[in-house]
């Protein structure tokens, strides 16, 4: 098997590998706009790709790598938006995420409960919530994604942890 | 909470495609594979890759030391031609590499400003010093002499403006800095001035003299703003509102008293292991002034006159240099002598430099002494050269 087809296998395995990963961390840092976090995830792996393969640049560790373009992604896109909107403003604009492969998402008292609360974190809370307990990625990753050092991340998610606590005791 | 972060695990592991779509997306991956193939650039371009990027990092982060380290190893270990290149005089072929490769190298490894300064003042040192080499092995004419001058300027120049730019965030060290190299450059005048060996050299001697009077003039000045300033110094030195700066100056003053007192001990017993004679005698005489200097500035602490003090500091460092600069002057020649030239061409030309700078009673001691040696039959080659060899240092060291 020629290199060039042993990296074509390699990244097609990440993709099995790491495309839940990706999906989830889009749909849930774009308030659950699942059809735009599709596309995303799709473009977070054309991107890599483009990358690694066509201009040569050398990637150490390819799930950091995907969560940090996917993150970029997030936030030119927020920025083009000019205003993040929130779950429940997709709701109202008619968007529901439910029923996709029998899912829903969301849908129960807790849920809808733990939706407000997440929505009132500050997006840095949010995200480092998001990516240790929806995703579970361990600090280290967490770390290694957000180019932060282990214990920044380890005080991180113990404030957010913290502020999510008093948040849920109101 | 407990319960809120249960959910949270459990909407995130509900959260992910579904099977129609994770297939379609990675149709669709293939097919933008298909168009954007691997580049075919060999096997190496992954391995070359690491390997730079891990270069560039030792710059880029922290691991400055590191990559000064592999710089270091790299020059003398593996450099054979950067270690040939040290020895080589203007002309050689690798001069070229002693300068643009060698001492840039070096230059660019010096960390903080202090060092790249000394390092300048090095590198001015050693074209001076390339001057008496060439014309000790017999090589040297008009137009290297003009190169090597030049060059001394464009290093003398640029140790100057180091200085000055120092001299905005900390005017003290550009102080001691200015009085260092004016040292340094007073003992070459001194030794390029009374040395008539040298007299093809001398014309050197106006562009030292030219940078040695910028510092002297820089230092005067400074020195009459402290003497404007000096009744100030005793009328307030007890000034309640300056009472916390007053003590910082005066820690900081005593520790550079004590930094020189030690450096002078060091020296001394230099001078006392390296030089004999009356050129002991002479660069003693500077060191006692230099002592006498530092009396002077441990009393202007105590007094609280800090700005005179710091002159009287900056006198005894310039006076320490300038004995320092003389053993290098003569270690540097006496190693050039020995290993280069012919002992009795040395002994007739050397001696009658000596002639004109002595006292008649010197010369005649030691005129008398070099008969006694020669009259006696065992007197070895060797010891014919050493003499010549302290007859040299005699003629250098005369401030």
């Amino acid at each position: 098997m020629s290199l060039a087809s042993r990296i074509e296998k390699k990244f097609l395995v990440s993709y099995d590998k790491y495309a839940d990963s990706i999906f989830r961390h889009c749909f849930y840092r774009l308030n659950g706009d699942r059809e735009l976090a599709k596309e995303m995830t799709q473009e977070v792996f054309t991107k890599t790709w483009h990358y690694t393969a066509t201009e040569g640049k050398n990637v150490h560790y390819i799930k950091a790598f995907l969560y940090r373009t996917a993150n970029n992604m997030i936030i030119d896109h927020v920025r083009s938006k000019k205003e993040q909107q929130s779950l429940e403003d997709l709701q109202e604009s008619g968007f529901e995420p439910v029923d996709y492969g029998g899912i829903r998402i969301f849908d129960t008292v807790d849920a809808g409960l733990l939706k407000d609360i997440m929505n009132k974190l500050s997006d840095q809370d949010r995200e480092i919530i998001i990516m240790r307990y929806a995703e579970g990625l361990k600090p280290r990753e967490i770390a290694n994604i957000l180019e932060l050092s282990t214990n920044v991340v380890s005080v991180r998610i113990n404030r957010a942890k913290k502020r999510l606590k008093k948040l849920v005791n109101v | 909470m407990k319960k809120a972060i249960k959910q949270l695990r459990q909407n995130g592991k509900e959260v992910k495609l579904t099977k129609l779509e994770h297939d379609n997306f990675k149709i669709l991956l293939k097919q933008v594979i298909k168009e954007q193939p691997v580049r075919k650039m060999g096997i190496g371009r992954h391995i070359i890759q690491s390997v730079a990027t891990t270069f560039y990092s030792l710059f880029l982060t922290k691991n400055y030391m590191f990559a000064k380290i592999i710089i270091m190893i790299t020059l003398f270990a593996g450099g054979g031609t950067a270690v040939a290149a040290e020895k080589a005089l203007p002309g050689d072929v690798l001069y070229p590499v002693k300068l643009r490769v060698n001492e840039q190298v070096r230059s660019a490894i010096s960390i903080n400003s202090e060092s790249k300064v000394q390092w300048d003042i090095r590198r001015a040192e050693r074209r001076l010093e390339e001057l008496v080499q060439l014309k000790i092995k017999g090589i040297l004419n008009s137009d290297v002499q003009a190169t090597v001058e030049e060059k001394f300027e464009i290093n003398a120049k640029r140790a100057e403006e180091r200085i000055s730019n120092i001299e905005k965030k900390d005017p003290e060290k550009a102080n001691r800095l200015r009085a260092e190299f004016e040292a340094r450059l007073k003992a070459q005048e001194n030794f390029f001035d009374s040395t008539d060996y040298l007299i093809e050299v001398k014309s050197i001697l106006p562009v030292l003299r030219s940078r040695i009077n910028v510092l002297e003039k820089i230092r005067v000045d400074h020195k009459d703003d402290v003497d404007e300033n000096f009744i100030e110094d005793f009328k307030n030195p007890d000034d309640s509102s300056n009472n916390t700066d007053n003590s910082n100056i005066s820690i900081r003053l005593t520790a550079r008293y004590d930094e020189l007192s030690s450096e002078m001990r060091s020296v001394q017993m230099k001078v006392e292991e390296k030089s004999d004679g009356s050129v002991k005698v002479r660069l003693m005489a500077h060191l006692e002034t230099a002592i006498g200097e530092l009396s002077e500035a441990k009393a202007s602490i105590r007094s609280g006159a800090y700005a005179r003090a710091e002159v009287s500091l900056n006198n005894a460092h310039r006076l320490i240099e300038q004995v320092k600069a003389a053993l290098r002057i003569m270690v540097n020649v006496n190693s050039s002598i020995e290993g280069t030239f012919d002992a009795d061409f040395l002994k007739t030309d050397a001696s009658l430099n000596l002639d004109s700078e002595k006292s008649d009673d010197e010369t005649n001691a030691e005129i008398t002494n070099e008969n006694n040696l020669r009259k006696e039959d065992n007197v070895s080659k060797r010891d014919t050269k050493k003499l010549n060899v302290d007859v040299v240092e005699d003629t250098i060291i005369s401030f």
